[in-house]
């Protein structure tokens, strides 16, 4: 009985991850088994970025409201789920997503930012209800956080699925730039759903 | 074996409990946006009718994992201030009321702060929230006084004294 009651908890664990992840705010809730995290911190800020798994997208977005061809690009989108944090530069700390680049082999590309992908659905006519849950999954494009502040959400770098890349990530602290690289990054791998065009 | 199971559990908890848990004030105060929105059994709920209590305003969604995981602490937190002139309110972004209900029952924690529902995401657009979650704390005058940004552990004494030392004011 006592063991059985030792495998519960351990199996308990397991759900939520491992002991540091579940002692961590900053660890995404639940990562997809397989899922790879890569993490940055300087100078008190701290970037954390979670592979999102392609049928993970192709659920999330299908079950708000999204069309099949759509949840398949965003699915072919090499989406992560992104937590910043500010948690101890001191000061004010801000974003702008226009200003990250993904790099790899000479190719830099700045990231897809949500308001063009918002502007793209309300031109296909997506029901508004999906472009609600969409606008308030995706990371905000720019954001400022004060110390202890946190947030969580989907950039989409428009790699394409499989590619390994590096990330150009930029802060503002008070009056600084504070500028990083986050190397080897690889976009989950994934194949398109039956019947889903490539494009 | 029972013994390193339960270290392994106090070192998470011990770790969890060492983040900071902060609040930011708003400078100016500015007016908090009023609306009216009904609950998850239908009941409206007017902003402006709480005025003269400090009201914590929750936005959320079911598919949020830092609101998930944030939402028993604010029932421990309603809990500890229940009586008070301190009030919670939730405001679900962009669901229907079968997918909060679905959230709220499969939950371990009782809910027993009222859960509305901004449908079409309108009243949220009014306010300063840029991502989910986002918290504000409205002081007796309906002005929003702090802002919490991402999720928070609400029981946690610090964010408890700021509430009450609010309320004092």
């Amino acid at each position: 009985m006592a063991a059985r009651r030792l495998l519960r908890a351990l199996g308990a664990l397991a759900v939520i991850g491992p002991l540091h992840a579940a002692a961590d705010e900053l660890a995404p809730i639940n990562p997809a088994p397989g899922a790879q995290t890569w993490s940055w911190e300087a100078e008190g800020i701290s970037v954390r970025l979670t592979q999102i798994l392609p049928d993970q997208l192709r659920g999330f977005y299908l079950a708000r409201g999204f069309g099949a061809d759509a949840a398949e690009r965003i699915a072919r989108a090499c989406v992560f789920q992104t937590v910043i944090r500010n948690a101890g530069a001191g000061q004010t700390v801000d974003i702008d997503l226009h200003r990250w680049r993904t790099l790899a082999g000479g190719d830099r590309q700045p990231l897809e930012i949500k308001e063009d992908w918002l502007a793209q659905w309300e031109a296909e006519g997506a029901p508004p209800h999906a472009r609600l849950a969409f606008r308030w999954a995706l990371f905000p494009t720019t954001h400022t956080f004060r110390t202890g502040d946190w947030n969580m959400g989907m950039t989409f770098t428009g790699r394409p699925p499989a590619a390994s890349f590096d990330l150009e990530v930029e802060f503002a602290v008070g009056e600084r730039i504070v500028r990083g690289t986050i190397t080897g990054l690889q976009c989950a791998a994934g194949t398109a759903r039956q019947g889903a065009g490539a494009s | 074996m029972r013994r390193a199971l339960a270290l392994a559990l106090w070192l998470a908890c011990a770790t969890a409990a060492a983040q900071p848990q902060t609040l930011t004030p708003l400078p100016d105060r500015p007016p908090a946006p009023d609306f009216a929105l009904v609950d998850a059994e239908g009941k409206e709920h007017r902003l402006s009718d709480y005025r003269g209590q400090v009201v914590l305003v929750n936005f959320w969604a079911t598919w949020c994992p830092p609101c998930r995981r944030e939402m028993p602490s604010m029932q421990r937190l309603w809990e500890a201030l229940r009586g008070t002139d301190f009030r919670m309110l939730a405001v679900d972004v962009g669901e229907d009321d079968e997918t909060v209900f679905s959230f709220i029952f499969a939950l371990d924690t009782a809910i027993e702060f009222p859960m509305l529902l901004d449908r079409d995401g309108k009243v949220t657009e009014r306010w300063p929230v840029i991502g989910l979650p986002t918290s504000f704390l409205v002081d007796r005058s309906g002005r929003l006084a702090y802002r919490a940004i991402g999720g928070r552990d609400w029981d946690d004494p610090a964010l408890v004294e700021s509430i009450r030392e609010l309320m004092a004011e």
